[in-house]
């Protein structure tokens, strides 16, 4: 029996110890390495999960040997889509084979703060204290912050007298979909409230307005920052009196168990504080800025002694170098006056400028680049600034070793004239020319030296300026790092020659490693295609890691317009010479609706209800609009949009000479405008841009309204950043609804035909644009020619050609705050193949207005002549404007910017329509100058402008004023 | 005694039973599954895996204390590591040469008694001999960094090394998920 039992016992010890010892129980990691994996399970929460976006970052897969790098990979992907808060990678073996599994946690983002417990007590406003919060970690603040959130809240409730506020978080945790609620249990605890107030010293009010102020009332609750904010607000009223070094105090006793809080107020009035100036004036308007005591609200000894510091320099740039303005403090009835004795001495004028020792380069040369010049006060700072420039001159044009000295030889003589010569010498010691004889490169195996010599401004040659060397080493930095290397750095050694006459430049490079992008991971997609995304970045799996690269991927996919936020951050990755990229795009709503109202106020040309002649008078016309677009459709950043707009034209007018008179309650014709556009980019997976538009229209001009249906296809192709060339096709029909001239007109039947017209065209375009700004540009060119051909052959009524040409520019000044000189040229040309058949009214060129030559009504431009001259003139008998077959409009505007988004403009327009291209006669132009005013509103760039005809013609009025939205050009 | 038997055999079947389920409970204790890798910190972005601390723990880049958690331990370096190199990215010191990589290679190498344990190392850590020489890059420009910048002290530099850690560490955004072992 004994021995049936202790067999027993054996056995079961000897299958523990199988059970213990088995290979499985205690495998190391070199135990699955290399070994088949079978199976690869990922969990969130226990629950097995297949989501694409999580198994395609995965890199261990089953069937292949596992590999820790696969599992260091894998977690670095999973862990950087931003999802999980922690990773696990757990292994087992079964029949020899891995099963590996991914465990992860979700982040739980909070949806929702709450605050419980005895919240029902003053002071405690639980609104206030879940905007703190927000306020600091936004609506879904991270859990790792709860301690930090806590200590806000009971900032907060410390605020409002609750000093022994106890704060008790709890996340409250769910699940599918993951989310959190973040519960903050509050016991607020007993209020402090103000006992014992006693104010000491002398306050400039009696005690208890001091108190009232202050609202120190005993039984108050005791609000500490509230507080320090009435004091504050007393301080600044008494300094804004002059008493500048007024000081309130508080000093806080807490007892009771922190239930009471006496308060003693120590009170120091200070002086009334006058400054006045002695000696020499200075003039009023600049007091405040050189001794600013007001503004400051101090007359501490460092502010006075920067103002006397102050007017002194200011005295000198004047030429008055041997200025004083010492200050003293002096207590005078109750006051303190601080007095700043002026004593600006006498003025040194530049009698005479010389350069000296100059032989390479002329006087003349470097005249222009001095700011001191013979007849003007003398300034050392100015001559020191002449002595740098001088210096830098040289330097640039490879004199390397020259240097400049300056001498003042200040004329003094015994007796005391008011204004003493000063004869300037800046004396220049040349030095050798350095040219720059070669430039190597060593180190370099990514980029061959041709390139590398190509790319930097030290040529061969070329004089040595030893600033380029930081230069150059910049681009070549530049250079690597945009092919991934990104810690490349380099180093560069002048070696001269014996004279020092040549110089070579050595350029030692440590590429470091190449960092190469292994994987591209894009999240947050919902509708837009990862392929649309893919197609706008710069960086490729596999290629270099660019920053350049990564930045302008960055700024494509924003410039989509389909997303709020695109993010491009670089992951950690298991190999240190490899990035990966996570693309995070958080996606725009689909559908947008934008609608807008108002007036459109503009000087137009109607008919003289007596004589039928050309009148030009103002117009206020309430307008509408309503765009509905969807973008994004089927997630390729296509799009489809609806843009309308009405615009109410009073059936009367508004005669500018004669005041507002209104001539009838109804409206007259409505002008309208509808426009359905689809825009398809990378048109059948090409680099074409395709757009459609339809359009139904009705629009009123100056001699005629007219009613149009048209429609377009556009294809466009970006050649580079700034290059777009287009093509299009359209097809309309256009009718004209009220000719407004007299049918007795001559050219009436010629110009205005009483059928509707059908027109089909081809159009070529191609613009360049480097604006940096498309709105309000303060740099670079806008540069368009355009040209449209129509046929029968093509299906229209009437042939012809016409071209258009815009150059435009902007520059913004130097040394100037933001001044912008503004210029642009237009040039159109048109020609009918038939003369019978000419070009259609609203496909000729009109000119005036706001956006063409300023000083004229709209379309109101045009050649006339006395007596009427039927072949050039472009304006009929009555006045009324027919277009024509050439325009030119030249426009040149400085935009000065004055404050906040307040702007001024000066302008000089000038340009007219011509019955045909060959008659374009530029001393027939007509010119207009003016000025406006522009603002920033919150509704958009605002636009005034009052244009003046320079020589009007008889019957002209001599101005025209416009406001409407937007840059004239 | 008849009844003696019977129970003898109760009590040696319930015996009998209970070692099965011992052995079978310790053999399922024994068999589960055991976490190969996982996140231990996350620095500035930088992922700290349970890989890299045995990775610097094989390789001899870290050592580990005679008390206390290895893990702990090396963690809080490799933290205090990314930290630094966040700064001296900022500022880009020299770039160590690539003898003087090679040397640091060498010495890490020279710990294995082969060429077979030292790739063995590497592969249990999931790293190659690429990643390890950035590593030890890094390394260098951190040491050219720190002895760059707290030059002019030297009797002080410890200190001062540590009173700037601490502002580091202060300022970091670091996320520590490992509780302890």
């Amino acid at each position: 029996m004994l021995r049936r039992s202790a067999m027993a016992r054996a056995a079961l010890l000897g299958l523990w110890l199988w059970c213990a010892t088995a290979p499985q129980s205690d495998a190391a990691i070199t135990d699955y390495l290399g070994r088949t994996i079978a199976s690869v399970r990922l969990l969130t929460e226990g629950r097995d999960t297949t989501d694409p976006l999580l198994t395609q970052v995965v890199e261990t897969v089953a069937g292949q040997p596992l590999s820790m790098a696969q599992v260091r990979e894998s977690i670095a992907h999973l862990f950087s889509l931003g999802r999980f808060e922690d990773v696990r990678v757990d292994a087992t073996l079964e029949g020899g084979r891995v099963v590996l599994r991914y465990d992860l946690v979700p982040i739980h983002p909070v949806t929702k703060i709450q605050f419980a417990g005895p919240l029902n007590v003053p002071g405690v406003d639980v609104g206030q204290l879940r905007r703190a919060v927000v306020d600091r970690y936004g609506a879904s603040p991270p859990l790792g912050r709860l301690a930090d959130m806590t200590r806000i809240i009971g900032d907060e409730l410390r605020e409002e007298g609750y000093l022994r506020a106890s704060i008790t978080p709890r996340p409250e945790v769910a699940h599918a979909p993951e989310h959190a609620t973040l519960v903050f249990t509050i016991d607020p605890g007993p209020r402090t409230t103000i006992g014992e107030v006693q104010i000491v010293g002398r306050p400039t009010v009696s005690p208890e307005e001091f108190r009232s102020r202050l609202r120190l009332t005993t039984g108050a609750p005791y609000r500490r920052e509230a507080l320090n904010q009435r004091i504050e607000k007393y301080v600044e009223e008494r300094r804004k009196r002059g008493y500048y070094e007024s000081q309130v105090l508080p000093a806080v006793q807490l007892v009771d168990d922190d239930r009471v809080a006496n308060v003693t107020v120590t009170v120091a009035p200070g002086p009334l504080v006058r400054v006045k100036f002695t000696g020499d004036p200075l003039p009023s308007s600049k007091h405040e800025d050189l001794v600013p005591v007001e503004r400051e609200g101090s007359v501490d000894e460092d502010l006075l002694e920067d103002s006397s510091n102050r007017i002194e320099e200011g005295l000198r740039a004047q030429g008055y170098r041997d200025a004083t303005a010492a200050h003293s403090r002096e207590a005078i009835q109750g006051e303190l006056v601080i007095t700043f004795d002026v004593k600006a001495g006498r003025q040194y004028r530049v009698a005479s400028l010389n350069l000296s020792g100059t032989s390479a380069v002329t006087q003349a040369e470097l005249e222009p680049i001095l700011r001191l010049h013979a007849g003007q006060p003398f300034s050392e700072e100015r001559l020191d600034a002449d002595t740098a420039a001088v210096q830098d001159f040289y330097r640039r044009r490879g004199y390397a070793s020259a240097t400049a000295r300056p001498t003042a030889d200040f004329q003094t003589t015994a007796s005391a004239v008011a204004q003493v010569p000063v004869a300037v010498t800046i004396a220049i010691s040349e030095g050798v020319r350095t040219l720059v004889d070669g430039v190597t490169f060593t180190g370099n195996v990514a980029i061959d030296a041709t390139a590398l010599g190509a790319g930097v401004a030290l040529q061969p040659g070329a004089p040595f300026v030893p600033s380029q060397i930081a230069a150059d080493r910049e681009r070549l930095q530049i250079r690597y790092q945009n092919l991934g290397y990104g810690s490349a750095s380099v180093d560069a050694v002048p070696q001269f020659s014996q004279d020092n006459t040549h110089v070579t430049v050595q350029f030692t490079i440590h590429e470091g490693p190449q960092i190469f992008v292994e994987h591209i991971l894009i999240v947050g997609n919902v509708r837009t295609s990862t392929e649309t995304i893919e197609r706008e970045l710069q960086v490729k799996q596999g290629g270099p890691f660019s920053v350049s690269a990564i930045n302008d991927s960055q700024r494509r996919l924003t410039e989509l317009g389909l997303f709020h936020r695109v993010q491009i951050t670089e992951l950690p990755h298991g190999e240190e010479n490899q990035r990966d990229l996570l693309v995070t795009i958080e996606e725009a709503p689909p559908t947008t609706i934008a609608y807008g109202g108002g007036f459109e106020i503009g000087r137009i040309t109607v008919p003289d209800p007596i004589t039928g002649n050309a009148d030009q008078v103002y117009e206020a016309a309430p307008r509408a609009s309503l765009e509905i677009g969807r973008r994004n459709l089927f997630g390729k950043n296509r799009s489809l949009n609806l843009f309308s707009s009405i615009s109410l034209h009073p059936k009367g007018s508004v005669d500018d000479s004669q005041g507002p008179v209104t001539t009838g309650n109804t409206y007259g014709l409505t002008e309208y405008r509808v426009v359905g556009t689809y825009r398809e980019p990378r048109l059948f997976d090409t680099p074409l841009d395709a757009l459609v538009n339809v359009t139904i229209e009705q629009q009123i001009r100056s001699s005629f309204n007219y009613r149009r249906e048209s429609a377009s296809a556009q294809v466009s192709k970006r050649l580079n950043r700034s290059l777009v060339a287009t093509g299009s096709y359209q097809l309309q029909r256009t009718e004209l609804l009220e000719v407004k001239i007299d049918e007795s007109d001559p050219l009436i039947d010629r110009l205005f035909s009483p059928l509707p017209i059908r027109l089909s065209s081809f159009t070529g375009s191609l613009v360049n644009d480097t604006r940096d700004d498309q709105f309000n540009p303060r740099s670079g060119l806008f540069l368009s020619a355009s040209g449209q051909i129509a046929a029968e052959a093509i299906g229209s009524q009437v042939g012809f050609v016409k071209s258009y040409f815009t150059a435009q520019g902007f520059h913004l000044l130097p040394h100037t705050n933001g001044i912008v000189l503004a210029g642009s040229a237009r040039v159109g040309l048109a020609a009918e193949f038939n003369f019978e058949d000419p070009i259609p009214e609203p496909e000729r060129f009109f000119a005036g207005g706001d956006t063409t030559v300023r000083g004229f009504a709209l379309d109101s431009l045009g050649v006339r002549h006395i007596p009427p001259d039927l072949i050039h003139d472009t304006i009929n008998v009555d006045g009324f404007p027919i277009g024509g077959d050439g325009l030119v409009i030249f426009n040149a505007e400085l935009r000065v910017p004055v404050q906040g988004g307040l702007g001024v403009v000066g302008f000089v327009d000038t340009g007219n329509v011509f019955a045909r291209a060959s008659f374009i006669d530029f001393a027939e132009l007509r010119s207009a100058i003016g000025g406006g005013v522009r603002y920033k509103s919150p509704i958009g760039p605002i636009r005034i402008d009052l244009g003046f005809k320079i020589r009007p013609q008889p019957g002209e009025s001599l101005t025209a004023w416009y406001v409407s939205f937007g840059q004239a050009f | 005694m008849r009844l003696q038997i019977p129970n003898f055999r109760l009590r040696s079947a319930r015996r009998t039973l209970a070692g099965v389920i011992l052995a079978l409970v310790t053999s399922t204790t024994v068999v589960r599954a055991e976490m190969i890798d996982r996140v231990l910190a996350v620095v500035a972005q930088q992922l700290i895996t349970l890989s890299d601390v045995n990775a610097a723990l094989e390789l001899g880049l870290e050592t580990a204390p005679a008390t206390g958690d290895p893990i702990r331990a090396v963690l809080t370096r490799l933290i205090d590591r990314e930290l630094v190199l966040a700064e001296v990215d900022r500022y880009a010191p020299a770039e160590p040469t690539t003898g003087a990589v090679d040397d640091q290679i060498r010495i890490v190498r020279d710990r294995f008694p082969s060429a077979a344990a030292f790739s063995s190392a590497l592969a249990r850590s999931g790293i190659d001999e690429l990643h390890l020489r950035e590593t030890l890059r890094q390394n260098l420009r951190i040491a050219a960094y720190l002895s760059q910048r707290f030059a002019a002290a030297p009797d002080r530099r410890q200190t001062l090394i540590d009173e700037w850690m601490t502002g580091l560490r202060r300022r970091a955004d670091v996320i520590d998920l490992y509780l302890g072992s």
